[in-house]
């Protein structure tokens, strides 16, 4: 099976460092890292990658924002909006703009991916 | 080599531990807090341990807490203290009296894993570790007729790196010069700022951390 390949955007090298690592080892393939909401859209439009897993607050943006361009103009690539805090308003805005879901940092894993990806894809 | 880790963000922990892991180390301990670094520290008696400063409960400077008592209770593990933005004051601080098996990086140094794993072994082999950017700022210091002035491009070059905990043969390797030019520049270097070219390894970086701070 093709593993299926994500982009991290995030402003925090040591968050995109250890994504990359923890995912990584659950099968993805991080094809790229991006460390601001311009370069993250700029990334996928280069690598189209399945997952876009997305800060919910970047330095040149609110991921939401980023969140409902991508998931209008890109939707081969699902998008997961993610934040150090797992606040249930974050769950229902990311349904709001079209992201496949949230994931709270601490939650990020390749499981956690898999059942967000399952879940909504059909 | 045997590491305990310390951070309170749970997958920065857990990327933290597969990282050194892939990298060939032994992970033996993963702390939360500080309380919990301590306690596995006594327990696991690692070559060395890395943490986060900002640790639950008040976020400010836990690790670099925890890291000072480890100091004093085991001087003989090498301690990483890891950190989201510059603190000149921590950097001095935790480099007061000794920079034998210490080192105080900037997180997003991670990235680079390379270097990031070449520091953690210098350090868990008492060498020691300073971040270049605290580093640049020490030596943006101005004063008045400042002797860093008579010091030629080279000469800051090789003094930036002495600084950040670099043997004379990784600044060599760094500036893609032999060893003898770099102990020429030492000694030169050593002399126009009235130290003690005596000093070597890692009571070198104290002698010039010591100087950089006025």
């Amino acid at each position: 099976m093709v593993s299926p390949t994500v982009l991290v955007v995030d402003d925090h090298a040591m968050f995109r460092t250890t994504a990359r690592a923890l995912l990584e080892a659950d099968g993805y393939e991080v094809v790229g890292e991006a460390p601001t909401a311009s370069a993250g859209v700029e990334a996928v439009r280069e690598l189209h990658p399945d997952v876009v897993l997305i800060d919910v607050c970047l330095p040149d943006g609110d991921g939401f924002e980023i969140a409902a361009i991508l998931a209008s103009g890109f939707r081969e690539s699902a998008v997961i909006v993610t934040s150090s805090s797992d606040d249930p308003l974050y769950h229902g805005r990311a349904a709001g703009c079209g992201a496949r879901g949230f994931l709270a940092k601490h939650d990020v894993s390749g499981a956690a991916l898999d059942r967000l990806l399952g879940g909504g894809s059909s | 080599m045997r590491v305990v880790i310390a951070e309170d963000s749970v997958l920065l922990r857990a990327g933290l531990a597969r990282l050194l892991e892939d990298a060939g180390f032994e992970v033996v301990g993963q702390a939360s807090d500080a309380d919990d670094l301590l306690r596995k520290v006594r327990a696991h008696r690692p070559d060395l341990a890395v943490t986060d400063i900002r640790m639950p409960p008040t976020q400010t400077d836990e690790g670099l807490r925890a890291a000072q008592q480890i100091r004093a209770e085991l001087p003989e593990i090498g301690l990483m203290v890891l950190s989201q933005h510059i603190d000149q004051g921590y950097a001095l601080e935790l480099l007061q009296g000794s920079a034998e098996g210490v080192g105080y990086l900037l997180k997003d140094r991670v990235a680079d894993i390379d270097a990031f794993v070449d520091a953690l072994r210098r350090v868990g082999a008492r060498g020691s570790v300073l971040d270049p950017e605290v580093v640049a700022q020490l030596l943006g210091r101005r004063r008045a007729d400042d002797p860093l002035d008579h010091l030629t491009r080279r000469e800051r070059e090789v003094l930036a790196l002495m600084a950040e905990g670099r043997s004379n043969s990784a600044v060599a390797r760094e500036l893609v010069v032999t060893e003898r030019a770099i102990e020429k520049h030492v000694t030169s270097i050593f002399s126009k700022l009235g130290l003690s070219a005596a000093e070597d390894g890692h009571r070198r970086v104290l002698a010039v951390l010591r100087y950089l701070k006025g």
